[in-house]
């Protein structure tokens, strides 16, 4: 279009006398003299297309969300994902050392007159939990971070907890049981996972009952524990009854992903962080406590002595 | 009739407007999924825009590219359409094609929006602006075809 035609048709407009009047009418698109009230219609055929594409897509949406089949609970047992593992076990000394206790509220406390508790020679901890529970769905991410401070775990898996427990549904989490195992030269380490994450409408919790407690398992389960779980006796000089943090606590990880919770690792304020962390010193200062102080490189950490004197 | 109130110029004012802000929007999602800091929205609950940014639907599929580098570059395409009616506020085919342009972003808003909902029951409200800009951007182009709106001619 060029600049005269343009000049032209403002002076049309301004004139009152638009473009029919001087170049004749390109159908029904342009006003038209012969049809003057064409000149106030709108496109209404348009937007009623409009209207109805949207109409139709709200539509359907309501329909797919009401006959939706209610979410079912995950029971996947699936390898953990390398990226997640080195994450969790493979935090800066200077990140652990930011955040010091975190947001872990309710940490091990030390335990007097308790048996020590040793396998193979080694000081031993012992967790004892449950796949559905979401303070041990919390849990498992500290202490697995801490016990790879002291050893290595293998065949690591991921499943989720209970995706309609009021504490914090569907939690991303690992399990200690489906053949995870963990060496360690300085401890040994025992878990077990008393109920599954597969419902189970006549079990006692809802979930089908899993792994089974030694009668010395019971008993600290029992008289320490007081039948709560999560439980960690670290060697009988300390011991974590429920979870480490009650605040925000495990609905701060509800519907997350793996990978999601492992990136908030690296976000020292985010609450992942200063749970999981704040856990993982304190499980770490909890070890050490019961290992002497070894080895050195770990237990010698100013944060790690620091919440090993609040114990 | 001064430069900025004349015919045609302030409907592409609004226009270039819902570009800038989407595109900041979607500038700075970018940025937080490149630079990888949280996002300020709330991340538990229904609206849990770290949820919805971090999916699998947050990409172009098959590809590692965010969804919001695109994003950008609907608002930008927009804002040149925006810019050209306002330079040439007669062209009714700018109007056409801009039109056209918001229609292709409504269809993207669908997408996402039902992913929102129906895939991973969580809404971003990050995610929400950019849909309002982008109908707003459908209703104001669709509104500006009146064929009196300043003597429209196709050309």
């Amino acid at each position: 279009m060029s600049k005269k035609s343009v000049a032209e048709r403002r002076q049309a407009v301004g004139s009152g006398g638009g473009r029919n009047g001087s170049s004749g009418s390109r159908g029904g698109r342009t006003p038209s003299r012969r049809n003057p009230r064409a000149q106030q219609r709108r496109p209404w055929g348009l937007y009623s297309a409009i209207a109805g594409v949207v109409a139709v897509f709200v539509i359907v949406v309501v329909v797919l969300e009401v006959t939706a089949q209610p979410a079912t609970q995950d029971t996947q047992v699936l390898s953990a994902p390398a990226s997640v593992v080195a994450a969790l076990t493979k935090v800066p000394q200077s990140a652990l050392d930011t955040v010091g206790g975190g947001a872990a509220n309710t940490p091990p406390h030390a335990l007097s007159g308790s048996t020590k508790l040793t396998q193979n020679g080694k000081p031993e901890v012992l967790y004892i939990g449950a796949e559905y529970c979401p303070y041990c769905a919390l849990e498992r991410w500290s202490l697995i971070g801490a016990l790879s401070k002291f050893g290595t775990f293998s065949n690591l898996k991921i499943i989720r907890s209970s995706l309609t427990d009021s504490a914090g549904p569907n939690i991303p989490t690992f399990t200690f049981a489906h053949g995870v195992t963990y060496s360690s030269s300085y401890i040994s380490f025992v878990a077990r996972e008393i109920y599954s994450n597969v419902p189970d409408a006549s079990s006692v919790t809802g979930y089908a009952p899993f792994q089974t407690l030694t009668k010395e398992e019971t008993s600290l389960f029992s008289s320490i524990g007081q039948d709560g779980f999560p439980f960690v006796d670290f060697g009988g000089v300390a011991a974590q009854v429920g979870s480490e943090s009650t605040s925000p606590g495990p609905p701060a990880l509800s519907n997350l992903s793996w990978q999601q919770v492992a990136s908030d690792l690296s976000h020292l304020k985010s609450s992942q962080a200063q749970m999981i962390l704040g856990g993982m010193n304190y499980d770490t200062a909890a070890i050490c406590k019961m290992t002497g102080g070894k080895p050195g490189k770990v237990c010698s950490q100013s944060v790690v002595q620091q919440l090993e004197g609040n114990l | 009739m001064s430069f900025w109130s004349g015919p045609g110029r302030p409907g592409a004012l609004l226009l270039m407007a819902f570009s800038v802000a989407g595109f900041g929007v979607a500038a700075y999602l970018t940025t937080v999924h490149y630079a990888n800091v949280p996002l300020l929205c709330s991340a538990s609950g229904l609206i849990n825009c770290s949820r919805v940014v971090t999916s699998q639907f947050s990409v172009v599929p098959g590809t590692n590219l965010p969804i919001t580098v695109p994003g950008m570059g609907f608002f930008l395409v927009s804002f040149g359409l925006a810019l050209a009616q306002f330079r040439r506020p007669f062209r009714y085919s700018l109007r056409q094609a801009h039109l056209g342009w918001a229609c292709l972003g409504l269809l993207t808003v669908f997408y996402l929006v039902f992913v929102e909902l129906v895939e991973l029951h969580n809404i971003c409200l990050w995610c929400t602006s950019v849909h309002a800009l982008i109908v707003l951007t459908l209703i104001t182009t669709a509104w500006r075809l009146h064929p009196l709106d300043e003597a429209l001619t196709p050309s």
